[in-house]
């Protein structure tokens, strides 16, 4: 940021209420004060100079914030890489089954082990599938409540998932579903120290992004018009006439656009919901309603702000100049496309001019 | 290579709610104990020019950018000497209320502010991505500010705060998360708050709870301006020099006159004897403002 100087000299030449014009006998006779007396002149020894004022200028260094950066999504969900699901049926109700749900194809998994334990008392079971493989395990018959552990052992850490079961098995409704998960770290500051995962929590329910977002959007469609190229030859049809109004040009599977009407003064037309109008004087005018940013054109993300892109106003653009030609002495090129093009004005626009077509009355 | 560039500095239209203005008046340049240091009231004396039918734009309504009138108070400019003053961004003093991660986005740091405890006139700015570009600096507890440190806002929106448990223990844990329309409390993110990838665990320091900071826009470069209220300046030796000048033979009244023919000074001239009629002294003696006005250059030379 720049810092600006200015200074200015007031003095009894630059200003007007130093001079006093009298009339001496009719001539007008101007005279100057001292400066000294000006400045303390006025009402409890105020100025006299009351209407002093500065002329200047203030400018701004602006530099650009920069964009920014929308989450990428590229996470994990926490009950993919360690996690387990169990089962138990009413004809056997002390009998449960567990399925290793923990993310099977994880490149950074593949020194994990884990281990289950049932939370009876009983040794710990090493598992070694995954789901839909399973583990049963019978516990005692009483009515009790027991915490299933999944033990995952890193070379980072060690990360347990417990959930907990009700015996008799008796179809009740769940609490907790997705268990509580804890991440003990083997180094570092929170060495032995179990971390919670539990992130999302009964706060923070919606944490979606479109309840966030405002909807502040014109409701009333205002126009847009302006002149441009004439695009009726995208209607041409074939055969005769070339243009007929009220009957649709079907183009990429979808209604591409229409004539709507033809007169002395200019054609109108519709493509792709656009009106046309070509006049005779050879101009054409479109219409158009808009209404601005719409939830239809506007993507909700998160964003973030990366400071490495402060002052960097756009993202990175890839513009190649290379144009990889197929082979212009394929035999099949032609044909190839031939099958991009839809209609005769496809066929005339294609390529700028790939196609050499000849206007023939 | 470029595809362009880009200049970044831009005529300010900044309004003066937004202005700080500091006087400091000293009468000579070598008295430094006894200055007198003010503010003044900018949304009062600053005024931005405003577009004319010459201008273009929408005369008196659209700003004219860059240019700004300041008027002088004759309350304060009541003597000869320098004025030194100081154009800086308003700064809005406030609380940090706390400093927390996002809920959904727990990477994004930033510091939470409760517009309550910002001034009433400023409390306009705390809006979502009001206060974008604004700059924060840090006080310490002794009130003494934080030197040469200062953080950007990148990003503000209204927020509320979520709260989860943490493991092994009864304390809570905050989080924020934003909300659409009116909210006490505001999100700011700053930069920098990310930490350096060769240490990640420096987590670059945006403040803590109740730490009161200032928060200042960035909308114009400060700038000073030197007033001189002088007696004289060249213009006044120009006149004394080459200024039109009369003396009167009969009563000894010497007049120096402007470009434009008013009276500037006017002097007694007349000699100092002694009883032998020797010449002792020739004086010119100023007639402050007993000026004889028949001695205007009209009257003299017409």
């Amino acid at each position: 940021m720049s810092q600006d100087y200015y200074k200015f000299i007031i003095s009894p030449e630059n200003v007007e209420a130093d001079l006093t014009v009298v009339d001496y006998r009719g001539v007008p006779v101007g005279v100057y004060s001292g400066m000294s007396q000006l400045v303390s002149s006025g009402p409890r020894g105020t100025s006299l100079l009351t209407g002093l004022t500065l002329t200047f200028l203030i400018t701004q260094t602006a530099y650009d914030v920069g964009y920014y950066s929308p989450f990428d999504g590229a996470v994990l969900q926490k009950d993919v890489v360690t996690n387990f699901i169990f089962s138990s049926t009413t004809e056997n109700p002390y009998v449960y089954n567990i399925y290793n749900t923990s993310s099977e194809f994880q490149k950074f998994l593949e020194l994990s082990a884990y281990v289950v334990d049932w939370g009876d008392g009983s040794a710990k079971q090493v598992i070694t599938g995954y789901t839909p493989n399973s583990l049963s395990h019978t516990y005692p018959t009483a009515s009790k409540q027991y915490t299933i552990t999944l033990q995952q052992t890193n070379p980072w850490g060690i990360t347990n998932v417990s959930k907990t079961i009700t015996t008799p098995y008796t179809k009740v409704v769940i609490n907790n579903p997705n268990g509580e998960c804890f991440f003990t770290p083997s180094g570092g500051n929170w060495l032995q120290t179990p971390v919670s995962y539990d992130y999302i929590f009964s706060g923070d329910a919606v944490n979606l992004v479109e309840p966030q977002t405002s909807k502040n959007y014109v409701t009333v469609p205002y126009t847009i018009s302006g002149i441009t190229k004439s695009r009726i030859q995208e209607l041409k049809q074939y055969g005769e006439p070339k243009f007929q109004v009220g009957v649709p040009v079907v183009a990429n599977g979808q209604i591409w656009g229409a004539v709507t009407d033809i007169n002395d003064v200019y054609t109108a037309y519709t493509i792709t919901e656009i009106n046309y109008y070509d006049y005779n004087d050879g101009t054409t005018i479109f219409f158009e309603p808009s209404s601005g940013f719409t939830e239809y054109n506007l993507t909700a993300v998160p964003i973030t702000k990366e400071e490495v892109l402060l002052r960097v106003i756009d993202q990175p653009q890839i513009q190649s100049d290379v144009f990889v030609e197929r082979g212009k002495n394929s035999a099949y090129e032609r044909v190839q496309r031939l099958g991009e093009v839809d209609n005769l004005g496809d066929m005339i626009n294609y390529g700028y001019g790939f196609f050499n077509v000849e206007n023939k009355a | 290579m470029a595809i362009g560039s880009y200049g970044t500095i831009r005529p300010s239209d900044v309004s003066p709610e937004d202005v700080e203005i500091i006087m400091n008046y000293t009468p000579t340049r070598d008295v430094t104990d006894a200055f007198v240091l003010t503010t003044l009231d900018a949304q009062t004396l600053l005024k931005p020019y405003f577009n004319n039918t010459e201008t273009g734009g929408n005369s008196g309504v659209e700003v004219l950018g860059g240019l700004y009138n300041l008027t002088l108070p004759a309350e304060q400019f009541n003597a000869l000497g320098i004025y030194t003053l100081y154009l800086r961004p308003a700064q809005i003093r406030t609380v940090i209320t706390d400093c927390g991660v996002l809920s959904a986005l727990p990477n994004v740091k930033g510091i939470v502010i409760d517009i309550n405890n910002v001034p009433t006139q400023f409390q306009n700015k705390f809006v979502p991505q009001g206060l974008v570009g604004f700059r924060v600096e840090y006080l310490n507890p002794d009130g003494s500010k934080i030197p040469n440190f200062f953080r950007v806002v990148t990003s503000c929106f209204f927020c509320e705060p979520v709260v989860t448990n943490q493991v092994n223990t009864t304390q809570k844990a905050i989080r924020y998360r934003y909300v659409d329309g009116d909210a006490n409390l505001i999100f700011l993110t700053l930069s920098p708050s990310s930490s350096p990838t060769n240490k990640p665990n420096a987590t670059p320091y945006i403040g803590q709870p109740d730490q009161d900071i200032i928060i200042s826009n960035t909308f114009f470069n400060p700038i000073t301006l030197e007033i001189d209220m002088v007696e004289y300046d060249i213009s006044s030796l120009a006149i004394a020099l080459y200024g039109n000048q009369t003396k009167s033979m009969d009563d000894g009244i010497y007049t120096i006159y402007d470009s434009a023919n008013n009276i500037y000074r006017q002097y007694n001239l007349y000699e100092i004897r002694d009883q032998f009629n020797a010449l002792l002294y020739e004086v010119r003696q100023s007639r402050g403002n007993n000026i004889d006005f028949s001695k205007n250059f009209t009257n003299i030379t017409s």
